[in-house]
Parts: C-alpha cells; sequence; structure tokens
C-alpha cells in the first residue's frame, strides 16, 4: 500500500447469485451469476474526493457498499489504513464501521420515519461512547455543523423537507467522527437549488474534519465541481481514472468521450462535437467476452476488443485508461 | 397556433383550496419548441395536463382560457376533447415504466390511439412498423409483439414516443421525458425530438427541470416558480442574461465544468415554499437577495427586458 493512501481496493468483485427456475435447475443447469463489479482496482488518497460516475447498472452504487462493507466482496480486498479489512479482529471491525461511513441517495427513504431527529443521531452517538448527559450538546452542534437548529430534534423527517432530510443523514454519518465517507448519489433527488446548498455543506465538512470521500453521481458536472479524481465506471469496471479536470478536457476512453459529450451543456458557445451512441448497456448477466464496451464501441477493433479484456493503463499525468487502443 | 391566456387552477384539498397555477400566459407558434423550467412544485407539470384536460375536473378549478387553432379547448364537450386528445394534441409522460401498459404488447399499444382516431384504417399494422422504425426501435418486425418489460428504458421510451406520433398530432407536450434515463440514453432522447421537430413541424412544449436540457433543445423558455411564470424570453437570453433574481440563482447553483471546480456553488438560501401556504406578494421574496417592502406586499406586473423578453419582478421595475 502505497504512503498517502486511505484505501485501497485490489481486483474487487461483488457477484449476486441469480434464481434460475425450477424447471432450469431440475435439468442441472447452474444458477447465474449477476457480475454487479467485476474486477476493480482503484485506491483513494487521505484527504481527497475521488469521484464515480457511470450509468444505471454500471455497478458504482455497489462498489460503494462493498467498500463500506455492507456487501460482502466474492473475490479480491478493501484495505483501509493499510489493513485488509477481511483481516480485523472484531474490535478492529467495530472502529473499522465507525472510521467509515455512508451517505444515502434518497433521504426520504433512509430515515426510520418513526423516530424523531433527536432519537435517529442518538444512536450513533451513543456507538462512539458519548456519555448520556453530553448527548443533548453534542446533537446540537452537529445540527448547527449542517445548517439546521436545536428545533428541528424533535421533529420526524415527514416534517423536514428533502434538503434538511438530506441534512439529517449528513449529520448522522458525522456523528460518530469518521475519516471516509461513501456519498452514494447525495444529490440526486433534490432540487438544483437545494443541490448546490448540500454540495457546498459536503465540501465544508471536508476542510473542517479532513474527511476523504467517495463521491458517487451519475451528473459528471456534479462529480466534476466537487472531486479532485474521478473514476468511469461502466458494466461492472473502471474504465478510466484521471484527474477532474483533465477527465474532462481530454478524455481517453471511447466511453468516456461519449458520455461527456452528451452532458446538454447551458452556454451554447463553446458546444462538443456529441457522439451518439447505440443501443444500450448490455445486462451484467451476460456481460460480452473481451472488453465491456465493444458492443457499442465506435473505435472497436476486431479481434483485440472482442477477445482480450483491457486492463488499466497508465498514459501518464495520473491518468489510467483500460481501452486497447492505448 | 397554441395560447395560454391568464390559467389558474387550483386543487381542492383538505386544507381548502391550493393554487397550483396562477395567471400563466403563454403563446407557442407553428413548428416552434417552447421550454417551461422549474424545480417541484412549480406548476409546470399542471400547465401540461390543464391543456389536455386531464385533471380530474370535480377537484380542479380552471380559470383562464386555452386556445388551440382558434377553439377553446376549456369550452369543448367532453367527447369533444377526446378528439383531440392524441390526434392534435399528445402527451410524453415522465416515466417509461408506468406508462406503457404491461399486459398489451408494444404494438398493440401503439395502434391503440390509431384505432380510436379510425386512421390508417386496414394499414395499422405497417403504421406502428413504420412508426417504430422512425423513433429508433431497432428490427420492428420482430420487437412489435414484444411486452414493455422486454424493453430498455429507453427502448420504452421511445415506444411511447411512437404512440404520441401516431396520429400526426401537431402538438407535443413532453414532461420531463429523458428524467427517467441515463446521460447517454437522454442524448438519444433529445435528437430524437430535434428530428421530429424538424421533420413534421410538430411544435413541441418540453417541461423539465434542466436548464441544460432545454437550453439545448427549445428557442424560447419560461421560467416558473412556485406556480408563476417568473421570466420568459429567447432561449438564448434567458440563459446569458437573465434578469430576474430567481432564473439567475437557478443557473449559478448548476456547477460548470471549467468555471465552477472548486469553488463554492452560490446558493439560493432556503427552499421551494408549500403552495397551501404561499408567502404574500412576489412568492420568491423570501429567498431573494434584493427582496424590498413591495415585494412583499404586492404582486409583480409584467416587465418588458427587451424583445419577447418579459419578467415579473418588481426590481427590475424600479
Amino acid at each position: 500500500m502505497r504512503a498517502g493512501n486511505l484505501l485501497e481496493v485490489n481486483g474487487l468483485k461483488k457477484y449476486f447469485p441469480v434464481q434460475r427456475s425450477l424447471a432450469s435447475r431440475l435439468f442441472g443447469q447452474r444458477p447465474g451469476w449477476l457480475k454487479a463489479v467485476d474486477g476493480v482496482d482503484l485506491f483513494i488518497r487521505e484527504g481527497e474526493t475521488l469521484g464515480l460516475v457511470g450509468e444505471s447498472g454500471s455497478g458504482k452504487s455497489t462498489l460503494g457498499r462493498t467498500v463500506v462493507g455492507l456487501y460482502e466482496a466474492t473475490a479480491g480486498e478493501v484495505r483501509f489504513e493499510g489493513r485488509p479489512v477481511k483481516e480485523l479482529s472484531p474490535q478492529e471491525r467495530k472502529s473499522f464501521r465507525q472510521k467509515v461511513q455512508m451517505i444515502f441517495q434518497n433521504p426520504y427513504s433512509s430515515l426510520n420515519p418513526r423516530k424523531t431527529v433527536r432519537q435517529i443521531l442518538d444512536v450513533p452517538l451513543r456507538m462512539r461512547g458519548v456519555p448520556g448527559p453530553e448527548r443533548p450538546s453534542e446533537m446540537e452542534e452537529l445540527l448547527e455543523r449542517v445548517g439546521l437548529s436545536r428545533w428541528h430534534l424533535n421533529q420526524y423527517p415527514h416534517q423536514l423537507s428533502g434538503g434538511q432530510r438530506q441534512r439529517i443523514g449528513i449529520a448522522r454519518a458525522l456523528a460518530v467522527h469518521p475519516r471516509f465517507i461513501v456519498a452514494d448519489e447525495p444529490v440526486s433527488a433534490l432540487d438544483v437549488s437545494v443541490q448546490a446548498q448540500i454540495i457546498n455543506l459536503l465540501m465544508d465538512l471536508q476542510e473542517q474534519f479532513r474527511l476523504t470521500y467517495l463521491f458517487i453521481a451519475h451528473d459528471i458536472n456534479v462529480v466534476h465541481h466537487i472531486s479532485n479524481r474521478i473514476a468511469v465506471m461502466y458494466l461492472g469496471r473502471v474504465v478510466e481514472i484521471a484527474g477532474s479536470e483533465e477527465l474532462l478536457t481530454a478524455p481517453r476512453h471511447p466511453y468516456t468521450k461519449a458520455l461527456i459529450s452528451a452532458i446538454p451543456e447551458i452556454s451554447k458557445i463553446r458546444r462538443r462535437e456529441r457522439i451518439l451512441l447505440e443501443g444500450t448497456i448490455p445486462s451484467p448477466l451476460n456481460p460480452p467476452p473481451g472488453c465491456c464496451f465493444q458492443t457499442r464501441c465506435p473505435e472497436k477493433k476486431d479481434p483485440v476488443c472482442t477477445q482480450i479484456v483491457p486492463t488499466l493503463k497508465d498514459v501518464g499525468g495520473d491518468h489510467f485508461v483500460a481501452c486497447h487502443l492505448y | 397556433m397554441l395560447d395560454i391566456k391568464h390559467l389558474s387552477v387550483k386543487f381542492k384539498t383538505r386544507h381548502g383550496m391550493v393554487r397550483a397555477v396562477s395567471e400563466v400566459s403563454l403563446h407557442l407558434d407553428k413548428g416552434r419548441i417552447l421550454g417551461i423550467v422549474g424545480e417541484s412544485g412549480s406548476g409546470k407539470s399542471t400547465v401540461l395536463n390543464a391543456i389536455l384536460r386531464l385533471l380530474p375536473e370535480k377537484d380542479v378549478l380552471l380559470e383562464g382560457r386555452i386556445i388551440y387553432e382558434g377553439t377553446d379547448l376549456f369550452a369543448l364537450s367532453p367527447q369533444a376533447m377526446r378528439a383531440v386528445r392524441g390526434k392534435e394534441i399528445s402527451m410524453i409522460f415522465q416515466d417509461p415504466m408506468t406508462t406503457l401498459n404491461p399486459v398489451y404488447n408494444i404494438g398493440n399499444q401503439i395502434a391503440e390511439s390509431l384505432k380510436i382516431h379510425g386512421l390508417y384504417r386496414g394499414r395499422e399494422r405497417e403504421r406502428v412498423l413504420e412508426l417504430m422504425q422512425e423513433v429508433g426501435i431497432p428490427s420492428p418486425e420482430n420487437r412489435v409483439l414484444e411486452y414493455p418489460h422486454q424493453f430498455s428504458g429507453g427502448m420504452q421510451q421511445r415506444a411511447i414516443i411512437a404512440i404520441a406520433l401516431a396520429c400526426e398530432p401537431k402538438l407535443l407536450l413532453a414532461d420531463e421525458p429523458t428524467t427517467a434515463l441515463d446521460v447517454t440514453i437522454q442524448a438519444q432522447i433529445v435528437e430524437l425530438l430535434r428530428k421530429i421537430n424538424r421533420t413534421h413541424h410538430t411544435s413541441i412544449i418540453l417541461v423539465t427541470h434542466n436548464l441544460a436540457l432545454a437550453a439545448d433543445l427549445c428557442e424560447e423558455i419560461a421560467v416558473m416558480y412556485a406556480g408563476r411564470i417568473v421570466e420568459k424570453g429567447p432561449a438564448e437570453v434567458i440563459l446569458q442574461d437573465p434578469r430576474h433574481p430567481y432564473t439567475r440563482g437557478l443557473l449559478s447553483a448548476v456547477p460548470l465544468p471549467g468555471i465552477t471546480h472548486g469553488a463554492r456553488l452560490t446558493t439560493i438560501p432556503g427552499t421551494v415554499p408549500d403552495l397551501a401556504d404561499l408567502p404574500p406578494g412576489c412568492a420568491f421574496h423570501p429567498r431573494c437577495p434584493l427582496a424590498g417592502k413591495e415585494c412583499a406586499r404586492l404582486v409583480p406586473e409584467p416587465v418588458e427586458a427587451g424583445d419577447r423578453h418579459v419578467l415579473w419582478c418588481w426590481r427590475e421595475l424600479n
């Protein structure tokens, strides 16, 4: 593990078993596997934000959940602070779970509707071992940090707006003093004007607490705004990682190029040539052989692209691409 | 071709009458694309539903007039209105998963409006295949008998567009047609809408929360907030030289590559107000950085800011 890396992911795979029909099982067919994450390598440096973009079904949420330990990896390893998470003792695992937190996409479903804000925030504070009498003042401080007030403590989630609920989700994650936060589409369910408030809040908190983020979203403009580096996922694999400015201005992978050209732009002046991709993302139940993007790639070369899986190659300047063209 | 005059929509609720749309006036010429942009609860979808009279009439109070090619749509009988829906004006809804009926095959669903309006008698199948071809569904002969769950999200949305186009409507209402789709698929659908507009001169009203999408497709844009239009004008003007504080706020709240990277985003404080409990005067004044005394008292009057560019703001008047 390189110095300065807080988290490393090596060859991570997460397959979900798919139940086939009774008839096919009787005839001895093996159950299928949905390859949600299929061999991902990446690292996240201390204090940085790594953005993770990809379309629905690309496996970005599954990757995030496997990294924090909500899913058990099928293969590969996650190393946190230099140690493989799998080898942690029960005691260390508890501390890992406090240092690594998650913010979920939908603030409407990730908070228990039958609990008040006070009850929601009480659990993580108790986990951190804050004694009962000190909790109220800690809660007030937390709420203030995320831009809410003491007044919200006795409210239920349904009494809060979407933006306020997401702030509670953030406060809950902060309550255990994490070092690393996986934010899975934290602003996609919010209106534009509220989205900007939450993005600013996440950036302020990062500075205050020296947090490291894995920021998952499908909106590339948002990801670019908040991230130092961006990883692009397609069909369970990372196809390109680069500094966020570099990725937007000089993408290398044909998929990244198409993805970036597809973003509608407000300014009509510097409109990019639009690359329209044919078709849709293949099913992760039955991914194509060779490069995962070969079925839609405008620059496909036979036979190498249809047979050999490309690996991430360093193309210089902290830029990695998994494509046979390079 | 379409003239919306002082449209107001009020819903009867347990908490009394809720005004979802107030005093909306819009004008659309033949072959043009108009965008209505706003956040959730701004009333933008309600305007579309009011045009086709899709709102439950016993719980809704409609005021104002909607003139389509010389006819007042609100004055039509239910039968006459049915002849307009799908044939003259048709609609594309947001969520392809819930718009299509899961138990009918795609071909039947596209042919349905042809049968209702009695068009292409005896040639329905050919017309369905032609439509599927036109909206870019590959190998229509094989897919016409498939069911919605066999289609991907993007293909479902194409099928819905084929349904909407079946009777060659003159006006297409698109309510967030790409919101449920991925960016690369969104780009395909936007190109398709543009192509339909060019080849058939179909007028389009696009409702979206995505300013960039509206910028991409529309010639004119109306920005709505809390049930009212706050600013409208040619797309370039609205996006490059917006005058209303809300439009400006919305534009600066969107991260832009190359401009805002790593910096703090400008935000609009607070949240969208509850329609049942709107602030008096200009509904935006509690969040407005420029608000003054008059803003809290009276609803702003329209101000001409330039050629076809109108806004509703007291600050601009002074």
